[in-house]
């Protein structure tokens, strides 16, 4: 059998903590991911206190960062900085791709494409624990003396390369950077996994156009990063010689008040820009399709029918993974670039909005003569859908370079990347945790706390984000201390203030999230082995977790993943494997893929358990 | 003497937020406005007048506002009391050139420039005495008030910790709130359970749900947009290339409109629509080609209107200049915006990094007497930071003597500087800067050999710190930045373009009215056009801005003639020529501030 473990026995160490089997270390991303985003969420609401009250003093916030960075309990403006770009770290890499890509491609990619384990078990225990390791380089950043990074979450040289250019371009940059690359390495090691898995580890049957929508997504999100994540650690490496070692990359003309001429010459700070957005664009995408896979999924689930235009979505998928590395000047539009370059990224910029509008199109389709059922992870996926259409169209302002001018970095691009791409992918990473919590801690969690929590967050979502594309056609610049600077900006206080105000409840909304959450692991009702009866592989395995993830033969796949309603059967779903009436067994498949070989310990998982071991001192003999 | 500066409009209501607002701070006022009493002449040496401390305020928003304020720290620390910390022969020492003052070994100032984490203040050797003392006199001071302006009662003391009544008082309130909805929810679930059915029909409940969202949110929406539709950029560009923005934004945001509204509303109208009936099973359904095609093809029919039209106004932003535009340059740095004007010949001169000198030619603007100038003040420093290597053993052995006797901050101080010097890393940081400067003297000598940057066209150009343009006539802006990427955002023009050290850019366009013009549109008789930052350039990005004048030919050329040349030696300085050959300049010849000299 293969959960028979023979000579291996289970330690706390090596079940929870170093741990290989793939739906532990999903866990493992989803809880670091869940803390990663209550700091993230958090500082947003810290840094909203001064944009909303600029002239109150907030105890707590003194309480919280001491007299050096908010005295008086008044935010010190650097500090403001660094709060905003530790949030737009935490929130862009940490929570919405490790937290949501890297928790549930580990889940789902080896259970919905009915494999034993990842195809390397061992990198992907490397996987989280570099991201771990890179979490934590990141917040101690926040402790040291010069503070956390502060140039935004893009960190454009010359500003984040010349120590002297702001405090927080000291230390806390470096960090930073380290920080970055760390978890480049992080996502570089799953993606490949998350790839050879898919590709080499299928069960019988279960060909490529079989594939569930989400794995279709995970697979082409790990596809993204593995081409451009790279190039963001190459951008960020040579700013790190930049740093430390004097070179002039980035570099060049540049005197700086205190220090005087520099030597560096040749260098030019907009080469970063463009290493940073060619990982950059792609990034946004590598955030969100996992979210439109996850919505794609659960949305046939809960309408009871099938997905609507299986292979427009795959093709619109990759229309979308392809396009995003042709659009990355879109963010560059006022650098001084080519007109003629402009150009090109605004054609492709708007193409770009073709596939995501058939996407959109077919979930309403699917929607349509549907039976809906509102589970709580139903409802954040219509909900990512709403927000998605609004974030979504506000991009055909800012991909059209002439509008950029006027709106570039204004409110309207802040509103506009938290509509599509953060609280999308929230809302997306929201439908996946209820939607496979009884598949990951075997209790379904409380449905009535999911409705408050969906109903408060979806109508704060909506009242933070909503007024701040006014606030960006009026000009109102982000990343802004306070609004003295021009009498114009004065009508915009109120607002801030509303804004503010939502956030906080959107904040307290997450609480009824968390309780749920972390009290359903234990008082939850205990889940059935398919709780919303759906056709997916990973209901097909036992609801207590083991390892190699079937007790017997993996499930043969006879059909595709959404036969929901179909007019043959009675039942309105028919799993997977399920075979067809009549012919079972001389259906034709497509090309079959070895099944995944039998559970043993590979000569990998030996030595570096025995190595581990002898390293802890864990070993008896 | 009004204890000014002490009451703040009220802005907020909510008592909860207002818990800041402490005792501390009117205390701190009060004992202040005891004190301004004795100090303020002695402190000075001058008269308190209110045209002083109006001239002090003036000249405190204009270079000192950016990174400071009286009543907190911003870049800076607050400069309220500055006084009464600081005498005021070392503050105007300090004002002047604070680098030479850190140099010369001064314990202070080397204090700041550590607590500040080697941010360092701009330097104003061209600030008088008066001029300082007036500034100072404003700190002490503060605004004054128009007379007539009642003085708020001061508010009632509030606790400021944050352990108080009033916060334990709504953190429990909060803790029951959520502990009573747990209780609610628990006690529908066991009901449910008991019973066997559903206490709360949640499917149709949510379905309902979904419509009211759908009306709420839309009529919310369309709400805001009345309000605040008035103040965006749809309409009344100030530009001429403003106008295809805004067509072309009107156009966008009647498009996206009706697919928002169209799909929003099929959203939530099917999800209202098809919820879950007994007996009704879904329609299994799952493609249609022609469907597929057509939203496939009518949204790339429509961006492709969008794309034209983003393409002809794109286009009509970077054609190339027309005859007859004037060039100015703008300068960037941390925290200020320059203009430099090309003067009487219609050409800026060159510039580089490497000549600039933070006292006498900020610009860096390639003029060989300056250059020299340059030279000696570059050997002075090195001179100076040779001085200090030799001097750290005598300064380490002067900071411990003293470490004895400090607590507190200063101990701290003290340590951090111990510390530096004995890690090394306090020479280190000499000899880099001693690096720099030589490689910087090697450039500038290389270059007066060379002489071909030094040309005529810098003598006259002139550098000023307000922009003015004639309306109608089109400009092209040349930016420079010297430290890192700014952006210079005018909203009312729809114009901006990044200013990234190393790399010249520019932006053209044609301003089509006046300040005054544009006053009585908006019926604002304050209103200004600003060059504001708009790309993160520090902790004072927030506060970077210069004014831009639009004004008729003959104003423009009125201010002109009141213009002096920034570069003509003393002796020669004499306005410069008439400014309507300035207005009239053709296309400049290209200049070449791009020169490396190396």
């Amino acid at each position: 059998m293969s959960n028979d473990h023979g000579h291996h026995k289970e330690t706390f160490l090596s079940k929870y903590v170093f741990s290989m089997d793939h739906k532990m270390i999903s866990k493992q991303f989803l809880i670091t991911g869940i803390i990663m985003g209550v700091v993230g969420v958090a500082m947003s609401i810290l840094f909203r206190l001064q944009l909303a009250w600029p002239d109150s003093h907030f105890p707590i916030l003194n309480w919280l960062f001491g007299d050096k960075w908010a005295p008086e309990g008044r935010l010190d403006s650097g500090f403001y900085m660094g709060l905003v770009t530790i949030h737009g770290t935490i929130m862009v890499f940490y929570v919405l791709t490790a937290g949501l890509s890297g928790t549930f491609s580990n889940l789902l990619i080896p259970l919905q494409v009915g494999a034993r384990d990842m195809a390397s078990p061992f990198m992907n225990m490397l996987s989280y624990w570099f991201f771990f390791l890179s979490s934590v380089v990141l917040m101690s950043s926040m402790f040291v003396e010069t503070g956390p990074a502060s140039g935004g979450w893009t960190v454009y040289p010359p500003l984040s390369a010349v120590a002297e250019a702001m405090p927080g371009s000291g230390l806390g940059m470096t960090l930073w950077l380290t920080a970055i690359i760390l978890f480049i390495v992080s996502a570089l090691l799953g993606g490949i996994n998350y790839i050879a898995t898919v590709l080499n580890m299928r069960t019988k049957g279960m060909s490529m156009n079989r594939l569930p929508l989400t794995i279709w997504a995970f697979l082409l999100t790990a596809i993204l990063g593995l081409l451009s994540f790279p190039v963001l650690l190459g951008g960020g490496l040579l700013l790190m010689f930049d740093r430390l070692a004097g070179t002039s990359f980035y570099l060049s003309d540049i005197y700086m008040n205190g220090i005087g001429a520099m030597e560096q010459t040749g260098g030019s700070p907009i080469l970063y820009q463009h290493l940073f957005w060619f990982l950059g664009h792609p990034e946004v995408y590598i955030i969100i399709m996992p979210a439109l896979g996850i919505t794609s999924e659960v949305i046939a689930v809960n309408s009871r029918k099938p997905i609507f235009g299986y292979t427009a979505m795959v093709i619109s998928l990759m229309g979308i993974s392809v396009l995003s590395f042709l659009v990355w000047g879109h963010h560059m539009f006022i650098t001084g670039m080519n007109p003629l370059l402009g150009t090109v990224f605004l054609v492709m910029t708007l193409i770009i909005a073709v596939p995501s509008a058939v996407k959109t199109f077919n979930y309403l389709a699917t929607l349509w003569r549907g039976s809906i059922r509102f589970t709580n992870g139903m409802m954040f996926a219509i909900g990512l859908v709403s927000l998605f259409i609004t974030g979504g169209l506000t991009g055909i302002f800012l991909g059209n370079a002439a509008l950029d001018i006027a709106l570039h970095d204004t409110y309207f691009v802040v509103a506009h990347f938290h509509l599509v791409m953060g609280s999308s992918a929230i809302f997306g990473m929201m439908a996946g945790i209820y939607h496979w919590y009884p598949r990951m801690f075997g209790r379904m969690m409380n449905k009535t706390l999911g409705y408050v929590h969906f109903w408060l967050t979806f109508i704060s979502a909506y009242l933070v984000f909503f007024p701040m594309h006014f606030q960006g056609l009026a000009g109102v610049p982000r990343r802004y201390y306070e609004f003295n600077i021009l009498p114009e900006f004065a009508p915009w206080l109120d607002v801030n203030v509303f804004i503010t105000l939502a956030a906080i409840l959107g904040g307290i909304a997450q609480l009824v999230f968390l309780y749920n959450f972390f009290s359903s692991m234990a008082i939850g009702e205990k889940a059935v082995q398919n709780p919303w009866s759906a056709n997916t592989l990973e209901w097909t395995a036992p609801v207590e977790h083991i390892h190699g993830n079937w007790p017997g033969e993996i499930p043969t796949v006879y059909r595709w993943a959404y036969d929901y309603s179909h007019p043959d059967s009675d039942s309105d779903f028919i799993p997977q494997n399920v075979p067809d009436k009549g012919a079972p067994e001389e259906v034709s498949y497509e090309p079959v893929t070895p099944v995944a070989p039998e559970e043993k310990e590979t000569p990998e998982r030996v030595m570096f358990w025995g190595l581990l071991k002898n390293w802890l001192g864990l070993t008896k003999a | 003497m009004d204890n000014t500066q002490i009451v703040k409009p009220k802005r907020m209501q909510n008592r909860f937020l207002k818990l800041g607002v402490t005792t501390l701070f009117f205390i701190f006022a009060f004992s202040f406005a005891q004190a301004q009493l004795n100090i303020t002449s002695s402190a000075t040496g001058m008269e308190v007048s209110e045209a002083t401390i109006n001239a002090g305020e003036k000249l405190f928003k204009a270079k000192c506002s950016s990174c400071h304020a009286l009543d907190r720290k911003m870049t800076g620390p607050a400069l309220k009391d500055v006084t009464g910390r600081r005498d005021v022969e070392w503050l105007l020492k300090w004002i002047r050139n604070n680098n030479e003052l850190r140099l010369s070994g001064d314990a202070d100032a080397i204090a700041i420039y550590n607590e500040f984490n080697g941010t360092a203040m701009n330097v104003f050797p061209d600030l008088t005495d008066e001029e300082i003392k007036s500034i100072l006199m404003y700190t002490e001071n503060g605004p004054i008030k128009s007379v007539g302006m009642d003085v708020a009662p001061p508010a009632p003391p509030v606790d400021e910790s944050l352990f108080n009544k009033t916060n334990w008082l709504l953190l429990l309130l909060a803790i029951i709130v959520f502990v009573v909805v747990l209780v609610i929810v628990r006690t529908i679930d066991l009901v449910g359970k008991l019973t066997g059915r559903e206490v709360i029909p949640w499917n149709n409940v949510n379905a309902t749900l979904m419509l009211f969202f759908l009306i709420l949110g839309m009529s919310a929406g369309l709400y805001e947009l009345s309000i605040h539709g008035k103040y965006t950029l749809l309409s009344n560009a100030s530009s001429e290339h403003g106008h295809n923005i805004d067509a072309m934004m009107k156009l966008t945001f009647i498009f996206t409109g009706i697919v928002f509204f169209v799909t929003q509303i099929a959203l939530f109208y099917f999800a209202f629509k098809y919820r879950q009936k007994k007996g009704v099973k879904a329609l299994y359904y799952p493609e249609n080609d022609k469907l597929e095609l057509i939203w496939t093809i009518v949204p790339a029919i429509v961006l492709t209107f969008l794309v034209l039209g983003g393409l002809n106004a794109w286009r009509s932003i970077n054609k190339t200049p027309e005859e007859g535009t004037a060039t100015i340059e703008v300068f960037a740095h941390q925290f200020a915006w320059k203009v430099r004007y090309p003067g009487a010949d219609g050409k800026l001169g060159n510039a580089n990094y490497n000549l600039i000198s933070e006292i006498s030619n900020p610009l860096g603007v390639a003029v060989d007497y300056k250059a020299e100038t340059l030279l000696g003040e570059l050997e002075k420093d090195i001179v100076a930071f040779e001085e200090a290597i030799e001097k750290l053993p005598a300064d380490l052995g002067k900071l411990k003597s003293t470490l004895g006797g400090l607590v507190g901050k200063d101990r701290a101080n003290h340590l951090k500087q111990i510390e530096d010097i004995e890690s090394g890393s306090a020479e280190a940081h000499l000899r880099l800067q001693i690096r720099r400067r030589t490689t910087q003297i090697k450039r500038v000598k290389e270059a007066l050999q060379a002489k071909a940057i030094f040309t005529e066209a810098a003598m006259d150009d002139i550098v000023g710190e307000e922009i003015h343009l004639v309306v109608n006539k089109p400009v092209t802006f040349k930016f420079r930045s010297r430290d890192v990427i700014h952006s210079a955002l005018m909203k009312e023009f729809r114009a901006q373009m990044n200013v990234v050290p190393g790399i010249p850019t520019q932006f053209t366009f044609k301003p089509i009215k006046t300040t005054a013009e544009r006053r009585a549109e908006l019926r604002d008789e304050n209103f200004d056009y600003h060059i504001i930052c708009n790309k993160i350039c520090g902790n004072s990005h927030f506060n970077m801005k210069i004014k831009i004048v639009v004004e008729s030919q003959k104003e423009y050329d009125t201010w002109m003639r009141e213009q002096k040349s920034s570069f003509a030696k003393a002796e020669e300085a004499a306005p410069s020529a008439p400014a309507a050959e300035t207005g009239g300049s053709e296309e400049p010849t290209e200049t070449t501030p791009t020169i490396v000299l190396n």
